[in-house]
């Protein structure tokens, strides 16, 4: 029994060796890449769609999305969309793996932030010259690009705006939105905190303030805002070093330093609700939250454009449209591209779902600035701008997510982080 | 269990005696009754809150101060996890994916397990250093891996694609080979002199004595598949091949926000099962366990 | 104590041939069809094992040890030939990488606290459960056990409530003390004995379970003949009960130990690995490189968990086991 183990042993590391030795002889290795970055658009075709689209949509079962494919169904006889829906916490994941195992469906909703790393695993078709960039608004286009390529149409826009409760800033004697501009703003900051636990008892902090995980959601803006950048695209390097970033940093440490908002992350969107916190920055879902969850607040709690120092800015986020190089059935995925992203058709599902629509066209068309607390979203969008279409953006974000931690906790100085940043961005690289 | 033998004490027993010791008879030691319910709340406070918010209106759930009972009860976040899911639908998955699973696992492991206990053979050894090796290995690092293998397969968007990758599993192997290994010899021998086939002799002999051993082997491989996400979530191609988990986290995340009434409700649901199963079983499979390696 | 129901090492193959029987001659060649009979039936029994296994763990094993050794991208996997390979360059960049080693002390802080805790915890309920009481003692081994068998995202929802800084039921117990409970989960010093401790509460009815079987093969005469020795029952527990627990102990320090070196749920849900990298686990630093398309690190990160497993794994065998 002992030799036959032994022997069964070695055969099984000289099996191990020759794999080993074939894989290094087939000179496997790398190959100049001709993909993403470099495709030509899709053809969209003319006609009606027919056949089957699968789409993967994020979030639970879409009761708009789904009426709207029904009304392309109606339109396009002999076509059958379905839609698969996917949890948002694990979408990255699934599409990822799918991506990976070569199994993807014919089109997908998909995060804005993942365009770039997704296009650059070849996973997307470029999209069609049918589609005019000029009808969006400018981030959220950029959103879909990857090497200057589009690989994708924008779906639903997503910016913040500055949310505040209007009951309670009455109180420290400001009248309609706070200032526009950063030394106003905190001026006015400082009155609603001087009114904590006295006009306002049940205040604790005059504004939230986001800390930790998205936190660069909240700050890459606020370098804008300064005129500058944290990434040029056209030398491919990183510019934490920049005066314009230190200064974005000072602003985001000196809110929490001043103790004007808290730093133990907590449930901003439910402490505005319960009265703790008077305002508080957040993309358009939250209003929806807090009308569904609150209503007797409703009038209560209004909108305004982000503070800024030498520019408006924002952060074009959302979700776009893309369909997969591996589709069955691309030309009906992009006539299902297409109609859903007409006006008409982006202001029913805006209306349903709360949600912004990144086109101006369907803003108008959809009315939905009737609605007042959206006012100050479309002044946003205007405004706002996509972040770097590199592949290693979420690691940069990361890295910057925890050096924004530390500053604000007081662990660092600005130098040390722009510093850390500058050094951590440049391992990262920018990817493929 | 036998009463205590008690050494004499040198003078009669008075009636108070005789009352502890029938207590301490029938209760065991009184005193800890009260630290044990004080752990047991502790270990089931949780539980607790997951019921009470269960039925709390979605604005309540995370309200401070918190208080356990439910000021305004409502039973919206089961009907609303009813609405959103085809719930019967992702059940049905769930059941039957489990099931397949730890019947799989019951029926294959304690095959190989037999064999591998009992049985001589060339590579036994092999066999069995690479079961327990894989064991060690961290799950993650094979999951990529054995998604494109299944993907390759056109396993993807069907529930045989749930099922197959996990009908062996090294843990059951370890188990019943180890469980099996404490029966005795001379059963085996006497049915071979007796003529029995080899293959008889496990399914008629070996398999009804390992009870104790497969019941807790099914609670283990019916409680892993039964909680399992991740895989669920990236091999179905379609709604029809979700389970519970997987629709659970569709119907509570949004993207930037959760609908906790309904993640609790959901969580309520997802626990009843199993729990269920442990209570049918549990018996069993602390013997099963006493009965494995254990001696 | 029997060497045969432990596995590997000091595995006795028990020759066939040779048993102390009569009629030697007649069993002689009966014995030796029997071998042959033996090994096919065998592998018949483990063929169907045997293929899934090869498929659906072995496979994926190879590959991804290979990945390891490799600069695969996520984007390699459709042509996987088509990497490089670099031997064990990334278990270099591993180590070079402070995030990773900071995930390894953190994963050797869990382990090194969370084992001995969540043993003895689970043992000292089963002691209790076993010996201290006689009644509802169904009650308490669902209830001990009911931790085990939920949804960890579930728990961690309700934990994350429970330990809210402002007015979570855990501050709020503290302040009658006259203590100001920190924001445990926002807090460096903090977080990670969180999850240490949800961890425990976690597991200890896994242990529970486990050694209320092995008390129960304790034989009640020896119980007896140690109390008619004279011996208290502190002294029965130590020099009667808990040696005859040692393949409890084993059984279970080893499934918690490489349950706990893997340990990802309670940070991925609760902090996802924060605050600071205070709770990022070697696990949770690999899923991150496999989200961010780093296959080639991820495996290289799985893998060095893996040597950690066997590690831990032969230490234990080594103290825990018997003797005799």
């Amino acid at each position: 029994m002992r030799t036959s183990t032994r022997h069964t042993v070695r055969t099984v590391q000289a099996l191990c060796i020759t794999v080993t030795a074939a894989l290094v002889a087939t000179g496997c290795g790398r190959s100049a890449d001709s993909g993403p970055g470099k495709d030509a658009p899709a053809k969209i075709g003319s006609g009606k769609a027919t056949g089957k689209v699968v789409m993967w949509s994020m979030g639970d079962t879409d009761p708009a999305l789904l009426s709207l494919a029904k009304k392309f169904e109606k339109e396009n006889p002999g076509v059958k969309v379905q839609i698969t829906p996917i949890p948002w916490a694990s979408a990255h994941d699934k599409l990822t793996t799918a991506i990976a195992g070569g199994n993807t469906p014919d089109m997908s909703v998909v995060g804005s932030t993942w365009m770039a790393e997704m296009a650059s695993m070849n996973a997307f078709q470029a999209t069609p010259t049918a589609f005019k960039s000029s009808d969006f608004y400018a981030g959220q286009w950029d959103t879909t690009k990857y090497k200057n390529t589009a690989y994708g149409v924008p779906f639903v826009a997503d910016t913040s705006a500055v949310y505040y409760r209007a009951d309670l800033t009455e109180k420290a004697g400001i009248k309609g939105p706070l200032a526009s501009d950063r030394e106003g703003y905190i001026k006015d900051l400082k009155a609603i905190q001087a009114t904590a636990g006295k006009q306002n008892p049940k205040l604790r902090y005059a504004s939230g303030w986001l800390i930790g995980f998205n936190s660069w959601l909240f700050w890459v803006p606020m370098v804008w805002q300064q005129g500058g950048d944290i990434y040029d695209a056209k030398t491919k390097k990183f510019t934490f070093d920049t005066p314009e970033v230190a200064k974005a940093l000072q602003y985001y440490a000196s809110v929490p330093q001043q103790h004007l908002a808290p730093t133990d992350k907590e449930d901003n969107v439910q402490g505005f609700q319960d009265g703790l916190i008077a305002v508080y920055q957040e993309a358009a879902w939250a209003g929806g939250a807090f009308h569904k969850d609150s209503p007797k607040l409703d009038g209560k709690w209004k909108t305004m454009p982000v503070p800024y120092s030498k520019q408006p800015a924002g952060f074009a986020g959302g979700s776009d449209l893309a369909v997969f190089k591996g589709a069955k059935n691309s030309k009906a995925a992009w006539k299902f591209a297409q109609f859903l992203t007409e006006p008409a058709n982006l202001a029913v599902y805006s209306k349903a779902t709360g949600q912004l629509p990144p086109s101006p066209a369907a803003w108008s068309e959809g009315k939905l600035t009737e609605d007042e607390t959206k006012k100050a979203f479309e002044e946003q969008l205007k405004v706002s701008k996509a972040p770097p279409a590199i592949t290693t953006w979420q690691q940069i974000a990361d890295a910057i997510d925890s050096e924004l931690e530390k500053l604000s906790l007081g662990k660092a100085t600005v130098a040390q982080v722009q510093q850390a940043l500058q050094s951590k961005a440049t391992s990262i690289g920018t990817g493929r | 269990m036998s009463t205590f033998a008690h050494p004499g004490t040198g003078h009669a027993d008075t009636d108070r005696s005789v009352r502890r010791r029938r207590i301490r008879q029938n209760w065991g030691n009184p005193w800890l009754y009260l630290p044990l319910t004080g752990c047991l709340l502790l270990m089931i406070a949780p539980f607790l809150w997951m019921l009470s918010g269960s039925f709390k209106p979605e604005a309540d759930i995370r309200r401070l101060p918190p208080v356990l009972i439910p000021t305004a009860p409502t039973t919206a976040n089961y009907s609303q996890l009813f609405r959103s899911l085809d719930f019967t639908s992702m059940f049905a998955n769930s059941v039957i994916v489990s099931l397949a699973i730890t019947a799989g696992n019951l029926l294959f492991c304690s095959m190989l397990g037999y064999a591998l206990a009992k049985l001589d053979f060339r590579g036994r050894r092999v066999v069995f250093s690479l079961v327990i090796g894989t064991l060690m290995v961290p799950a993650l690092v094979t999951f990529v891996p054995l998604y494109v293998l299944v993907a390759n397969m056109k396993l993807t968007g069907s529930l045989v694609g749930l099922i197959l990758p996990f009908l062996a599993g090294p843990f059951g192997v370890f188990l019943m080979r180890q469980f099996i290994s404490t029966l005795p010899d001379e059963l085996i021998d006497a049915a071979r002199v007796d003529g029995c086939g080899e293959l008889a002799i496990f399914w008629r002999i070996i398999l009804p004595l390992t009870k104790p051993a497969l019941a807790t082997l099914g609670i283990i491989a019916f409680l892993g598949s039964w909680n399992s996400f991740l895989w669920p979530l990236v091999v179905a191609q379609n709604q029809d091949q979700y389970t519970l988990p997987v629709g659970l986290a569709l119907a509570s995340s949004g993207q930037s926000f959760t609908r906790y009434g309904i993640l609790l409700a959901g969580a309520v649901v997802v626990l009843l099962p199993v729990m269920l199963v442990f209570l049918r079983f549990q018996r069993q499979f602390v013997a099963g366990i006493a009965t494995t390696g254990l001696k | 104590m029997s060497t045969k129901t432990l596995p590997g090492r000091g595995d006795v193959h028990e020759p066939i041939t040779g048993r102390p029987d009569g009629s030697a001659g007649r069993r002689h060649s009966a014995v030796r069809r029997t071998a042959r009979a033996q090994a096919r039936a065998a592998w018949i029994l483990g063929v169907p094992f045997l293929v899934l296994f090869a498929a659906f763990m072995v496979l994926p094993v190879v590959w991804s040890l290979l990945m390891s050794m490799t600069d695969t991208e996520s984007a390699d996997l459709r042509t996987p030939l088509n990497v490089s390979f670099i031997g064990f360059d990334n278990y270099v960049r591993l180590f070079e990488d402070e995030q990773f080693v900071h995930a390894l002390r953190n994963t050797g802080v869990f382990v090194l606290v969370g084992l001995p805790l969540t043993l003895a915890a689970g043992l000292a309920a089963a002691v209790a459960l076993d010996r201290g009481i006689r009644r509802f003692r169904a009650v308490f081994r669902v209830g001990f056990y009911l931790p085990v068998i939920t949804s960890v995202v579930a728990v961690a929802v309700i934990w994350k409530t429970l330990l809210d800084p402002r007015a979570g039921l855990v501050n709020t117990v503290l302040a009658w003390f006259g203590i100001d409970g920190p924001a445990w989960l926002a807090d460096t010093r903090f977080a990670l004995p969180v999850m240490i401790l949800m961890a425990v509460w976690r597991n200890l009815g896994t242990v529970m379970i486990i050694m209320l079987a092995g008390l129960q093969s304790v034989p009640q005469s020896l119980m007896e003949a140690a109390e008619l020795d004279g011996a208290g029952a502190w002294q029965r527990f130590w020099r009667v009960t808990f040696p005859l627990l040692r393949p409890a102990l084993l059984l279970t320090a080893v499934t918690t130990g490489i349950n706990y070196l893997q340990f990802f749920d309670e940070p991925f849900v609760m902090t996802n690995g924060g605050p600071l990298d205070s709770t990022l686990s070697a696990t949770l630093y690999s899923y991150n490189q496999f989200g961010n398309g780093n296959y080639d690190m991820a495996s290289a990160a799985g893998y060095v968990v893996f040597v950690l497993i066997v590690a831990l794994t032969v230490l234990q065998f080594r103290v825990l086991r018997d003797k005799d």
